[in-house]
């Protein structure tokens, strides 16, 4: 650790008064420019969605296991309150939750801090990200409040469903090209940062892999969302002008190929981000150097270009010409060899490190082993003649949850503990972190293993009843005792995550002070103070070396910091090394 | 070293909120398994006193009846297989790392950073796999969706899905598909608006013959008021026949070809796969395979003896008057129960 840095920190306030304005409260905390400010909004607004998004599943689940009962809280629930009900929660799961934590919140606050930057690049356009997204979430909602509810035809909006649906659709539509506005303007500003901002010595291949990560998810939000605001545009001219693009004697097929143009590249955006943030986390608390990193790094890039070529797999059964079915489908194998490439990189970090199981490095190995079944069970929906069966059913289910919530909102947990200290000063507790991580593993897997049994059964997503009610199949009845175990599962799985907000807001206040690198980490965020002052760093790092550099024999520590100059003999044994 | 982790006496003021919440979610945890269990016990109990007299209760996985459900459910299985051995390997390895080589103070990890030769290997490895497993599949996909038996040789049905039922359409006597539009559609006698109701048999439940291919033309249907000139678009739908291994998507205005056969008489499963509004989870039909001479005798014609042919049917124009912007009203009519 250099003394320096500790040393400067206290005098950051005084060496750069002179050449800007301290903003006042309402500028430094609510329209701020301050990238770790902005990061900390986008938290907050995405926990507090997130908790709303998993209170509508809660609801949907609860229809599903005792349909005829009322659900607590909300009464009564018809099919189309129950299709509002599973809509919303995958539009604010993906749209407000998990999209707007891992690229608005981690990338905002992590990447500035780890290429050595002193902000973004482009700081009130950044503030104006985050400012949109509130706009759209309440664009969102006051689909509630009109006549008909919000919207119903899943978060897909297949025309011609969504076509002749109520005033809610047109909010879903509208919010989505806010929403998408937010993700645009962030992934200029990342990009911009990653190529531009970084400090001396922070070549492409001494990035951490969070932040190779923001920069690889920010390209796909480039390219991908202006396809879905197109599309958007065009359901809206088709509900309100007339036209007939999706609806009439247009073509549906026409928007699930736009829509999932976006939406298959927004899965890996919303995977990445994780992918990149377990890494840093893994060896971290391994000790041990990323094993085959630039392998790490291009597989990211492999996987989003191949993102690109991949979309048709959403669409094997939609009337697309089968025979573009094949051709889509050996892309989508292509795109697990990637997946599998980084999996078995986490193994070989894992390998003879020196592992210290954290509640942080828990979430992180947590999030590898639940993103190894989730790819795995995506194995079976890419065999064109095996997707026939499971399509639309609760194999999907199963797979997009195993993925998103055992990967990308384990990667987020991961991320939190991890870069807690650095955001609040201070520490999280321990011992109730460990408890939510394992409460939430269990009640994880006892809520969406099940989901992968009924689904080779056959049973359809999206149905609110699969016996009891009058006129509903009796074919998939003798499989509601699976669905009252993942119910209750599901609820656990809530109650289970008391511990998390319990540990987190008393933290804030209570925790442990945290010292500038609580983790012994190398990377650039930890040579600031916790949390950083105003622009991050007093005097800009150099940096010398990887980002990855543990059990380095040249150093007595197990660490080796990007930014600590070596001098005499270890720095000629450094040379030495990367001889080899 | 580990200066991270909080202190104990931190734990100690929240202990008894933590023991609480963990005593819930442990009695939760526990009714969940005993629920489960009667569920269980309950389920299997009332099936079997239910269906005592036909035998046991249903299967897990639903029975498969077609001749190509088969190859899709060995390739299921074969997923199945190398997908677990991975998964075994893989957590398996990955829980042996973790407790051998857990923290220890003072021990010192291994310092590199890959091995080009292993990251070789594997690379190669898993795609090898990947592309048997892609290759795999495509012979059967090219028979159940590419390769559609001839009219002549096929029992033809057209299928009409609304929001949220099915119709079956079948040919008649005359072997001729009526073709429909919606300027002909009258509730209650012409829901179809086919052109001449009487030509055609119309039927709410799918009947087919055992051991004969199946042609099917599948259809979403719209609704269009005569008297009103109010029109409800067609929506999506998907045809899933759980016990064939099928399902495609009806599609608006671009009808579909759908083909099998099945190998065990009896009544089956058709639901509907896709998302199509309120009264999705109760768009169902059922499925007979029938003998010949049943099925002759359900349908009311001798359909072995008359050729049958889709020609004049092959294209649905769409034949309403095409609407102006519509006012929110009538789309919320569209979505009506």
């Amino acid at each position: 650790m250099s003394t320096t840095t500790s040393e400067s920190a206290t005098a950051d306030g005084h060496s750069h008064a002179h050449e800007h304005h301290e903003p006042g409260l309402i500028g430094r905390y609510i329209f701020s420019r301050d990238h770790k400010v902005i990061g900390l909004q986008f938290y907050f607004t995405s926990l507090i969605l997130l908790v709303l998004g998993g209170l509508l599943a809660l609801a949907v689940r609860w229809r599903i296991a005792w349909p005829t009962e009322e659900v607590p809280f909300i009464g009564e629930v018809d099919g189309a309150q129950y299709a509002i009900l599973f809509t919303m929660h995958a539009t604010v799961m993906i749209f407000f939750a998990i999209i707007p934590f891992l690229v608005g919140a981690f990338g905002n606050f992590v990447v500035p801090l780890q290429v050595g930057a002193p902000d973004m690049a482009f700081p009130f356009m950044n503030g104006l990200s985050y400012w949109v997204m509130p706009a759209a979430g309440i664009t969102m909602f006051l689909g509630f409040f009109l006549e008909g509810g919000a919207a119903a035809g899943g978060w897909t909006s297949y025309p011609p469903l969504s076509t002749i649906a109520t005033a809610g659709q047109t909010c879903w539509c509208l919010s989505l090209i806010i929403i998408g506005a937010s993700s645009v303007m962030g992934a200029v500003n990342y990009i911009t940062t990653i190529v531009k901002m970084r400090a001396p010595g922070m070549t492409f291949f001494r990035m951490p892999l969070t932040t190779w990560s923001v920069f690889i998810t920010s390209i796909l939000i480039l390219f991908g969302t202006p396809v879905l605001t197109a599309a958007l545009i065009l359901l809206l001219l088709d509900r309100y002008v007339g036209t007939t693009f999706f609806s009439h004697d247009g073509q549906p097929l026409l928007w699930q190929h736009l829509f999932w143009f976006y939406s298959h590249p927004a899965v890996y955006i919303m995977i990445l981000p994780a992918m990149g943030m377990a890494s840093d986390v893994i060896a971290t608390f391994a000790r041990r150097a990323v094993f085959g990193y630039r392998a790490m790094a291009y597989s990211m890039a492999a996987i989003a270009g191949l993102g690109f070529i991949v979309w048709g797999h959403h669409m094997f059964q939609s009337g697309m010409n089968p025979k573009l079915g094949t051709t889509f489908m050996i892309g989508t194998m292509l795109i697990a060899l990637p997946s599998a490439v980084k999996s078995f990189n986490w193994l070989g970090t894992l390998w003879r490190g020196n592992i210290q199981l954290t509640t942080a490095m828990l979430y992180g190995v947590g999030f590898v082993a639940m993103f190894v079944i989730g790819g795995l069970s995506g194995i079976f929906m890419a065999a064109t003649p095996v997707d026939i069966q499971i399509h639309d059913t609760y194999f999907i289910v199963a797979h997009i949850h195993y993925v998103l919530f055992g990967g990308s909102l384990m990667g987020i947990f991961a991320g939190t503990y991890y870069w807690f200290p650095k955001m609040f000063g201070r520490m999280m507790n321990e011992t109730l972190g460990k408890v939510h991580f394992l409460l939430t593993f269990i009640a994880f897997n006892c809520t969406f293993f099940p989901m992968h049994i009924v689904g080779a059964a056959g049973m359809p997503r999206r149905y609110a009843a699969y016996a009891v009610e009058k006129g509903v199949t009796e074919t998939w009845a003798h499989l509601q005792s699976y669905n009252e175990f993942m119910t209750i599962s599901a609820v656990g799985l809530g109650l289970a995550q008391i511990f998390f907000f319990l540990n987190f807001f008393r933290s804030i206040s209570k925790g442990k002070k945290a010292s500038g690198n609580p983790w012994n980490s190398t990377t650039l965020e930890w040579t600031t103070p916790s949390p950083p002052g105003h622009h991050n760093y007093p005097v800009v790092p150099n940096v010398y070396r990887g980002p990855y550099e543990y059990q380095s024999p040249v150093v007595e520590e197990d660490f080796l910091p990007q930014h600590t100059k070596l001098e005499g003999e270890a720095a000629e044994k450094e040379k030495q090394l990367e001889g080899h | 070293m580990m200066n991270g982790l909080a202190s104990t006496s931190e734990f100690k003021r929240v202990r008894w909120v933590v023991l609480l919440l963990c005593l819930v979610c442990v009695h939760l945890i526990l009714l969940d398994t005993r629920a489960f269990a009667q569920e269980a016990g309950g389920e299997a109990a009332t099936a079997a006193a239910a269906a005592a007299p036909e035998g046991p209760p249903p299967p897990l996985i639903p029975e498969n009846i077609s001749t190509h459900g088969a190859e899709i459910d060995g390739l299921f299985n074969l997923i199945l297989i190398i997908t677990s051995i991975t998964m075994v390997g893989v957590l398996g390895l990955m829980a042996i790392f973790l407790v051998k080589y857990r923290y220890r103070e003072g021990r010192k990890g291994a310092y590199t950073h890959g091995s080009h030769k292993l990251e070789v290997v594997w690379t190669i490895v898993t795609a090898v796999i990947l592309i048997f497993i892609a290759f795999i599949q495509i012979d059967v996909w090219v028979k159940i969706k590419q390769d559609k038996p001839p009219e002549e040789d096929a029992f033809l049905v057209r299928v009409f899905g609304e929001q949220f039922g099915w119709h079956f359409v079948y040919p008649g006597a005359d072997g001729k598909f009526e073709p429909n539009r919606l300027e002909d559609q009258f509730a209650g006698f012409n829901d179809l608006g086919l052109k001449n109701p009487q030509g055609d048999v119309i039927r709410p439940t799918l009947l087919i013959p055992k051991g004969k291919k199946v042609l099917l033309q599948i259809n979403s249907l719209g609704k269009y008021d005569q008297n009103t000139q109010k029109e409800t678009l067609a929506v999506l739908h998907s045809f899933f026949a759980p016990n064939l291994r099928i399902k495609q998507d009806l599609v608006p205005y671009h009808p579909g070809y759908v083909w099998f056969e099945a190998t065990k008489t009896g009544t089956y499963e058709i639901a509907c796969a896709e998302l199509c509004g309120l009264g999705h989870y109760r768009m169902r039909a059922d499925l007979k395979v029938l003998s010949d001479e049943e099925l002759a005798t359900a349908l009311g014609y001798d359909w072995k003896n008359t050729p049958a042919t889709f020609e004049g049917v092959k294209k649905t124009a769409r034949n309403a008057p095409r609407p102006a912007a519509r006012k929110a009203a009538d789309r919320r009519e569209g979505t009506g129960d």
